[in-house]
């Protein structure tokens, strides 16, 4: 298929995987999209949390 | 055949000449070859490598040498732990062609030099990534106590073969609730101990903000000499039961819960003397960040596997991983800040209580058949939602203890207890007590039909 006729989602997605070096192969890209779908949804109940400026990233994570 | 005896005796009885190391790896794997194919816990056995290493602690004994407090203990590790001269396959084949390991994990390690032998690899969802065991390679581990149910996952083989009474104790993973969902629904003891504190040297990671390393057993005794042995330490003294402050998890932790669940929390708040309700704020945006966490950094580690043989994984795990691997830096940034956020939170909940008690599940196994479970009114896949209390704990980092409550009749049942970083001793305090007043313990498997 063509990506000039493609759905916008999968193109975007294609699009995305192409930024980090990934061929997401066709028959996998139903199955790729349900599960960024509901990954979106816990990104927008975390990225929907004010949180202080001053609020770092735990990315060397003590207990 | 008659079940395996626990770690503590069987290493008693092979220090004390009464049975030698030899005999009892030779049983087990004798035993895992005719009772594992009703659940398929196990995917490899160390048959040669497992008996020279026997053969090696019974010279050492005749010898009188004392080769540690696990003397010819046969154990086995979720197939992502490093075995000498095994291959690590994390339950993949995309690993398969890779070199043996040159070395022992850790933990591995350490149990080898307290005398425990490494028999079997088992089973697990590939790369750790599930809560149901249900592989794709080596096909799925059935619930001991009822072969049509999951055992859970992502640890479920290491669950299992406890619950089994195949092996006295297990090695498991728990990023998410890899150790305490199966735990809870095959009846048997588990821990995740607190992050950073147990060596992960060794075992194949999948999120490495998240991953702990920790075991299972069949009885706490074996539970806790197992984990003071991973760890490299005893712990201190267990403090008086009486002396610590028990608190129950509401608000999330007491949603969707099954009325036999809710029930046995209640007989176990009331005997803890009638544990106050603690809410532990945002549980629903902690479990979101754990998720997002997860999914990004085993994205991430896959991404070379994923661009050169995609079709190799399972098909559900490799949309999962790809999917994560696409998030934008900007959420996965905002999920660490929120680690963040949470941890004050966790903190001060713990200034007022030294031991939460939580749920493990929502209730007993789900059907192999019909793998959901009831959430918020829905019908939801059991692979995805297990980890419905476990996985905002996970992002806490803080140790828990996964109790099987002692069920007379019906499926098992999990607790979580709870506890600040570093007061594993609380924990273990609080579970003894409770197996002392008959309201936990390893569940016995029914009287089953082809046994």
């Amino acid at each position: 298929m063509s990506e000039t006729h493609d759905d916008p989602d999968r193109a975007f997605v294609r699009a995305l995987a192409r930024d980090i070096g990934l061929t997401i192969p066709e028959p996998c890209l139903p199955g790729v999209m349900v599960n960024r779908d509901l990954l979106r949804q816990y990104a927008d109940l975390v990225n929907g949390f004010a949180l202080p400026d001053t609020c770092e990233p735990a990315f060397d994570y003590q207990p | 055949m008659t079940e395996m005896p626990s770690a503590t005796r069987l290493a008693t009885d092979i220090r004390a000449g009464r049975l030698t190391a030899v005999s009892a790896v030779t049983a087990a794997i004798a035993d895992i070859e005719a009772r594992d194919t009703r659940i398929n816990s196990v995917t490899r056995i160390f048959g040669p490598g497992a008996v020279a290493e026997a053969e090696k602690i019974d010279r050492r004994i005749a010898a009188g040498d004392d080769p540690g407090p696990l003397a010819g203990v046969p154990f086995g590790v979720k197939d992502l732990f490093d075995v000498a001269g095994e291959v690590t396959t994390a339950g993949s084949v995309v690993l398969r062609e890779s070199r043996p390991a040159t070395q022992d994990a850790t933990v591995v390690a350490r149990l080898r030099a307290a005398g425990a032998i490494p028999v079997a690899s088992l089973n697990m969802d590939e790369f750790a990534y599930g809560f149901a065991t249900d592989n794709a390679h080596h096909g799925i581990t059935r619930n001991p106590h009822d072969p049509a149910r999951l055992a859970g996952g992502s640890s479920g083989g290491s669950a299992a073969a406890v619950a089994a009474g195949l092996l006295p104790f297990t090695l498991g993973s728990d990023t998410n609730g890899s150790i305490r969902v199966p735990a809870s629904l095959c009846g048997v003891w588990g821990l995740k101990p607190t992050f950073g504190t147990v060596p992960r040297h060794g075992a194949y990671p999948f999120a490495a903000s998240l991953d702990v390393v920790g075991p299972f057993a069949g009885t706490l005794e074996d539970l806790q000499m197992v984990y003071e042995t991973m760890y490299g330490a005893d712990m201190p003294d267990l403090p008086s039961v009486s002396t610590l402050r028990v608190g129950r998890l509401g608000g999330w932790f007491a949603d969707n819960v099954s009325e036999p669940l809710a029930r046995a929390i209640d007989a176990v708040s009331t005997h803890l003397g009638g544990a106050e309700t603690v809410v532990l704020p945002e549980a629903a945006r902690a479990r979101a960040a754990s998720f997002l966490i997860t999914a990004a950094e085993g994205g991430n580690l896959h991404l070379p596997h994923l661009r050169r043989h995609a079709q190799q994984y399972d098909p559900a795990t490799r949309d999962r991983l790809m999917a994560g691997a696409l998030q934008p830096a900007a959420t996965v940034i905002q999920a660490h800040r929120f680690r963040s956020w949470f941890r004050a939170q966790v903190h001060a909940v713990f200034r007022n209580a030294d031991v939460l008690v939580a749920p493990a599940t929502v209730g007993e196994a789900p059907r192999i058949d019909q793998p959901t479970i009831m959430v918020d009114g829905q019908s939801v896949s059991a692979r995805a939602n297990l980890g419905l209390y476990t996985q905002p704990l996970s992002l806490a980092g803080v140790p828990i203890l996964s109790v099987p409550l002692a069920i007379s009749g019906g499926l098992p049942l999990g607790l979580q207890l709870v506890a600040a970083p570093g007061r594993e001793a609380a924990l273990f305090a609080v579970a003894a007590e409770l197996e002392r007043a008959g309201l936990a313990g390893r569940v016995p498997l029914p009287m089953a039909k082809g046994r």
